[in-house]
């Protein structure tokens, strides 16, 4: 069980989260391919499955938005970078806000966890360690490259090294994301 | 006493602390809040991981503290783009180094290196305050100066108004012909805010007696009823102009709860050793240290009483004025029904509360707080809400020379008005 978070009622941080113009289709694409990596890397870090996701949506009143798996996974399948039908559905910008709100929530949720990795790779970064030889962030990269390569087009032509930069770079995204205004610094950055 | 710089807010989280000082503005005492001019910020880099070295220092002014608010959240926002490109190098991710050249610092340094971690507490550290400042008192940026002279005419004058006939009493065998005959000197629009001395109103002696009536006023024959009253005739209103009803006023969204883990301790600097006579016992307290944990106190034997809080749990929703409560046997010395008719003037409770706030009040020898402590994240946000008066500021009455221990009080603020204070040691 997570421990309970306070957050903000969803609808206060749905109104701030504001759009100036609506995005056209090349950058929808990119909030799509955005929000699936950064959830690709929450289930990679925190063992998060659809159930944990579902609930999230449950706590913060967007059932609406993620009912059940089925809508989750339709939901998923927008990124574009996706194999086979990615990008055949089509996100809204009502569906790029419940991820927001939904990713920064479980990121607050495990908000210890990933301070934890973070500051291990800081060291690891120090001591021009192997960061795969430290148990949490072997873990991580191995879990988070299946994932990648599993799901996502062209996802084994990557060679592990760019798998690992694209790995970390996400989980320390994921902790700017954990913070209280996580949920406005994560739209900004998918807002061109 | 008036503007001596007081701590307004401490932020911190696992690597840095942010304090925000200011000075309290003789013009709180009618706007009924905390009015602060020369605002500073004072950022310490105190990395618990990097004990070697002496932490980073940096202080600035409120403005500088604006430009490091935008160079943090400028480099962060930056940081976090979406790029179709996302790898970069171990290092290049974890190490960060960011120009502080547009703070226009007096001493170095001009570039701040952070680790990863450090950006994101203090990124955070610099959100809560960004947050926050729109309920933080202010005064030197959200006033011109324009206003602020406006401001200090009008605080002269009421000091006159109200200051007067307390004065009177003092005045009268000199004073108070020269004043009738209107020979006071006019006010002046150029009064400098910084120098304006506002001598304090002396506040009655709690309780007031209550008037007696001579014995023969009894007797006096009751009045007759008065005549008929005619209603008096509607004003005349112009049909051309429509009524309107104003806008409810637009309140600041309420403030979420942080899941981070960052206390907000505010606690009186370390007391500089006395240059001259200070009535503070050595044994007490050694200069340079502070006492945080004083040893626990044996509690009073107190009448069986009902337990505080459920005195209160069944209080009606009432909109009225602050609800003044009776002496309580509570409140074992003076200060404590001080306490609760200070916040009974001026406990507003915003819109948005919905919670009591708390707080542990430590009271120095003089009066004044020595100590807040906010029991629980709601009190620690709404602090600036609370009328609370700075550290060291005058508060209420001296306390008794014979007490051993410098008393904590508890004081709960309801949102439907309700003050309530009590003893929390001796």
């Amino acid at each position: 069980m997570y421990p309970t978070v306070k957050t903000s009622s969803p609808v206060s941080q749905w109104q701030q989260l504001p759009l100036e113009s609506p995005p056209d289709e090349g950058q929808l694409d990119n909030i799509k391919t955005h929000l699936d990596l950064l959830l690709m890397a929450l289930e990679a870090l925190a063992k998060i499955g659809s159930e944990a996701i579902l609930q999230a949506a449950q706590v913060l009143n967007l059932e609406g938005m993620v009912a059940d798996r089925v809508a989750l996974w339709r939901l998923r399948q927008s990124n574009p970078l996706r194999k086979g039908s990615g990008g055949r559905k089509k996100l809204d910008v009502e569906e790029a806000r419940s991820l927001v709100l939904i990713i920064c929530h479980l990121a607050s949720q495990n908000q210890e966890l990933i301070r934890r990795s973070v500051s291990l790779l800081e060291q690891v970064g120090n001591q021009g360690q192997a960061p795969h030889r430290i148990a949490l962030l072997g873990d991580y990269l191995d879990s988070f490259s299946q994932l990648y390569q599993e799901r996502i087009e062209q996802g084994e032509s990557l060679t592990s090294g760019q798998l690992t930069e694209i790995a970390f770079k996400l989980m320390i995204d994921l902790l700017f994301y954990s913070s209280r205004n996580g949920h406005r610094r994560l739209w900004l950055a998918l807002l061109p | 006493m008036l503007s001596t710089n007081a701590l307004i807010r401490r932020y911190t989280p696992p690597t840095c602390t942010l304090e925000i000082w200011g000075k309290r503005s003789p013009l709180s005492l009618w706007a009924g809040r905390n009015l602060l001019k020369d605002v500073g910020f004072q950022l310490y880099l105190d990395d618990p991981r990097q004990t070697e070295r002496e932490p980073l220092v940096i202080k600035g002014s409120s403005y500088q503290l604006q430009s490091l608010c935008d160079v943090v959240s400028n480099y962060t926002q930056n940081l976090l783009q979406f790029r179709e490109n996302m790898t970069s190098p171990i290092q290049e991710l974890t190490q960060h180094q960011l120009s502080l050249d547009s703070l226009a610092l007096s001493t170095p340094p001009e570039t701040l290196n952070l680790s990863i971690t450090q950006l994101f507490d203090l990124a955070n550290a610099l959100d809560e305050y960004s947050q926050e400042s729109a309920v933080l008192p202010k005064l030197d940026k959200s006033l011109p100066r324009k206003a602020l002279l406006t401001w200090s005419a009008t605080a002269a004058a009421l000091i006159l108004a109200f200051g007067l006939p307390f004065g009177v009493r003092y005045w009268q065998q000199t004073q108070l012909a020269r004043i009738a005959k209107n020979t006071l000197p006019p006010v002046s629009r150029n009064v400098n805010p910084e120098s304006l001395e506002i001598p304090s109103v002396p506040l009655p002696p709690a309780p007031l007696p209550s008037p007696t009536l001579p014995p023969t006023i009894s007797d006096i024959k009751p009045l007759p009823p008065p005549g008929g009253i005619q209603p008096l005739p509607s004003p005349a209103r112009n049909p051309n102009i429509a009524i309107t009803v104003p806008p409810p006023p637009v309140l600041p969204p309420p403030p979420g709860i942080s899941p981070a883990p960052t206390a907000i301790v505010i606690a009186p600097l370390p007391p500089v050793p006395a240059q001259g006579g200070t009535t503070r016992a050595p044994a007490e307290l050694a200069p340079g240290t502070v006492n945080l944990n004083p040893p626990l106190p044996t509690l009073p034997k107190l009448p069986s009483l009902q337990a505080p809080k459920s005195e209160t749990t069944n209080l009606p929703n009432a909109d009225q004025r602050a609800k003044v409560t009776q002496p309580s046997l509570l409140d074992t010395i003076p200060q404590v029904a001080e306490v609760r008719q200070y916040f009974q003037a001026r406990w507003q409770p915003p819109e948005s509360l919905k919670q009591t706030l708390e707080y542990r009040l430590t009271l120095s020898k003089d009066g004044s707080l020595e100590r807040i402590t906010p029991l629980g994240q709601a009190a620690k946000i709404y602090l600036d809400r609370t009328a609370m008066p700075l550290l060291g500021e005058p508060f209420v009455s001296e306390l008794e020379p014979s007490l051993q221990q410098n008393p904590e009080i508890r004081l709960v603020l309801s949102p439907d008005r309700t003050v309530r204070t009590f003893m929390e040691q001796p």
